[in-house]
């Protein structure tokens, strides 16, 4: 069980993962099993996969939604509803934590369209603001950099960012992060690629 | 060994180095400082933060989740053959539903969908509905589509593959092949169609879609690409065509041809307008019918009603203060509208316009372009009949969208302002609500502060329940805050900072902190 999800997150944080995978009082049931139970209307199952794998979604929500995301407790939650939903359809074709993480992106984009939306009405109305979240002096360059970092990722166009963030920063191997995108595996390579690039191509504009 | 291309080295970082490559990077200094450029980059993106959740937080969620489950009973998945059964016999019913119960569903409602399908041939979708929000998944094959007029706050789309069709109380087909949107044709109403280039396009009663690849009809007005509208009249080439002017085709029906390739580059997706009219006051009252007792236009909640002011917030604008007092369990209306950014980029609805009508009502003076020509004419020949006609409330309300895109501001706001008169025949109270709230934004983007401030009371006195109450209090707290009003700028972004929409409470902190930053 734990193996399977040890698999795939790139080394740190696979080591938080195992820890929150284990969690006491765990019914010892693997991530799978587990996944076929809550399919079979378990609620006890969904709670224990809900504590076996929170962590990675607020992880993965975060880093794709930015971490100052004011949905994103709303966010996880219709992640795991949408997991209890998705439960019967499992078929094993990927890690329990990868599928988690590939409807965590759906949930995640679908929030995005709507809000976006809602943000491009308001944008064209407000002023400039003038020092709102404005760098302090204080900070140091490299927690300058971490969040110019950020900004560069958030403005990523949103497949490219799924890419990214999936295979990038959870660690998702591009099979499975391309099936779980509906997309071949080059094209996911592709957008990973171009997501690297435009990255790149921000922080030598500094528009970041 | 050759030096692998960006695009090789950046898949092989991801899938593991064979021993090839990793040989490669030893000897070739070029893409060894590629590959660590890629090392570090990863590496700083893993110290990005992300949310760990402390133990209360991680409590309450859990509880919240299932509470939230047990809410939601789980339909357990049956096998895969009893899965087809189930289909099967969705299907059956579904059949039914064509052959008679269209009447039955008129009389209800409440009916758990708003869409009757047919589907013409072999044809593989999925039809849901959660909440408000309805859609359909085609993968293959051809479906028409009968909307109800959509009650506020409800969706109706069409999904397939990377493109989408969104529509308000309408009718219409669209064909579908190994998930690519091949066409779609209008018989009435609107729909929009956002094919997978992200230039949404407006589509009227007749009208009709299909990628500018695709094979056949490629329409008298097709540009080559890159243009921006068809030839100007007087202009060689072939005579531009309405479609109204059309001869009916073979299927009794007028086509409006409009090639996606017709439009222009410069609409993004997140901030081209659709343009979700209801169905034309001709035939479509629902909208109002469905409408709560306190949503009626004109009529501003009661001190007893859930849209009434509060009372700490007398003195301020009356809708500032409704805005926070909406009750949570009224349905959110989705955005018809998106706005279109104050650079204005191209509109895509003008620029795919076919051809220049100086005479038509309504049309948008000295524009550079033709507005809406996809649209039939109020009297339009082969497509007046009452189905399909468009009032001209909808005509002035497209043609300001037509403006609003183009950056037109000031014309915009007429023309809005003509949508939003008594005398327009505007009959649907979305269509009014529609325009009243975007004459406030082009009025605002014009720079007309003035009247922009009142226009906003207006809306939100008028529209004390409307889902947009958020976004026009805080658009209103900003042209407050230009006009030096911080006093009222500051209440309005208060009473906005409890919108059930994140977007709007962002903005109202915005808001509040630029008004401590003028104090």
């Amino acid at each position: 069980m734990t193996g399977k999800l040890l698999r795939f997150p790139p080394a740190g944080v696979a080591a938080k993962e195992s820890v929150a995978s284990e969690p006491p009082g765990g019914s010892g049931l693997s991530a799978e099993a587990l996944v076929v139970a809550c399919g079979a209307g378990d609620s006890a199952a969904l709670g224990e996969l809900f504590d076996r794998f929170h962590q990675t979604v607020y992880r993965f929500l975060s880093r794709y939604l930015g971490p100052r995301n004011p949905d994103l407790d709303d966010l996880v939650q219709a992640t795991f509803l949408e997991v209890r939903r998705a439960a019967p359809r499992f078929r094993k074709e990927s890690a329990v934590n990868s599928w988690i993480v590939g409807i965590a992106v759906n949930v995640a984009r679908h929030c995005l369209r709507s809000e976006t939306r809602r943000r491009a009405a308001l944008r064209s109305s407000e002023l400039q603001p003038t020092c709102a979240d404005g760098t302090p002096e204080s900070k140091t360059a490299h927690s300058e950099f971490l969040q110019r970092l950020q900004q560069s990722i958030l403005e990523l166009p949103e497949h490219l960012r799924a890419a990214f963030v999936m295979c990038e920063l959870e660690g998702v191997p591009g099979t499975e992060a391309a099936r779980l995108l509906s997309v071949r595996e080059g094209t996911l390579y592709r957008r990973l690629h171009d997501a690297r690039k435009l990255i790149r191509q921000a922080f030598e504009r500094g528009s970041v | 060994m050759t030096c692998p291309s960006s695009i090789l080295l950046s898949q092989t970082f991801s899938s593991g180095a064979p021993g090839e490559l990793q040989a490669h990077l030893l000897s070739c200094p070029t893409c060894a400082a590629q590959w660590k450029s890629l090392e570090q980059a990863r590496a700083a993106a893993l110290e990005l933060p992300y949310v760990t959740p402390d133990p209360g937080r991680r409590e309450q969620l859990r509880k919240r989740l299932l509470a939230a489950a047990a809410r939601q009973p789980l339909s357990v998945g049956p096998s895969t053959r009893a899965r087809w059964l189930g289909l099967a016999g969705a299907a059956a019913a579904l059949l039914a539903v064509l052959m008679g119960a269209r009447r039955l569903t008129e009389r209800s409602p409440a009916s758990h969908f708003r869409a009757v399908l047919q589907s013409q041939g072999a044809s593989r979708f999925v039809h849901e509905r959660t909440g408000t929000d309805e859609w359909v998944r085609l993968s293959d094959g051809t479906l028409s589509v009968e909307v109800q007029p959509l009650q506020p706050g409800e969706r109706f789309r069409v999904l397939c593959g990377d493109s989408e069709v969104e529509v308000r109380g309408t009718a219409f087909t669209t064909r579908v092949e190994h998930d690519h949107l091949l066409s779609v044709d209008v018989q009435h109403g609107r729909v929009e169609v956002r094919p997978p280039d992200g230039r949404a396009l407006l589509l009227g009663a007749g009208g009709h879609w299909q990628p500018i690849e695709a094979p056949g009809r490629p329409g008298p007005d097709a540009p080559a690409a890159g243009a921006t509208a068809a030839p100007a009249a007087g202009s060689p080439g072939p005579p531009p065509v309405s479609a109204a002017a059309r001869p009916a085709a073979a299927a009794g029906r007028a086509e409006a041809t409009r090639p996606a390739g017709a439009l222009p580059a410069a609409a993004p997706a997140a901030t081209s307008p659709s343009v979700r009219l209801g169905r034309p006051s001709a035939t479509g009252p629902a909208v109002a019918e469905a409408l709560p007792v306190g949503a009626a236009a004109g009529r501003p909640a009661g001190p007893g009603q859930p849209g009434a002011p509060k009372p700490g917030l007398a003195g301020s604008p009356p809708a500032v203060a409704a805005a926070p007092a909406r009750p949570a369990a009224e349905p959110q209306r989705p955005h018809g509208l998106k706005p279109a950014t104050g650079a204005g980029p191209a509109a895509a609805l003008a620029a795919a316009s076919p051809a220049e009508e100086p005479g038509r009502p309504g049309a948008v003076p000295a524009s550079g372009r033709p507005a809406l020509d996809l649209l039939p004419s109020a009297s339009g020949g082969a497509l007046a009949d009452p189905k399909t006609a468009i009032s001209p409330a909808e005509r002035a309300f497209l043609d300001g969208w037509t403006a609003l895109r183009q950056g037109r501001h000031q014309i915009a706001a007429e023309c809005f302002t003509r949508a939003a008169e008594p005398s327009s025949g505007a009959t649907s109270v979305s269509l009014l609500e529609d325009a009243r709230f975007w004459r406030a934004v082009a009025l605002a983007r014009a720079g007309q502060q003035p009247l922009a401030i009142a226009a906003l009371r207006d809306f939100l006195r008028q529209h004390p329940r409307s889902a947009r109450g958020g976004e026009a209090t805080v658009i209103l707290g900003w042209q407050l805050l230009r006009e030096g009003q911080l006093d009222q700028a500051q209440r309005c972004f208060e009473a906005a900072a409890s919108d059930p929409h994140s977007a709007v409470r962002d903005n109202a902190r915005s808001g509040l902190t630029a008004v401590a930053a003028r104090r």
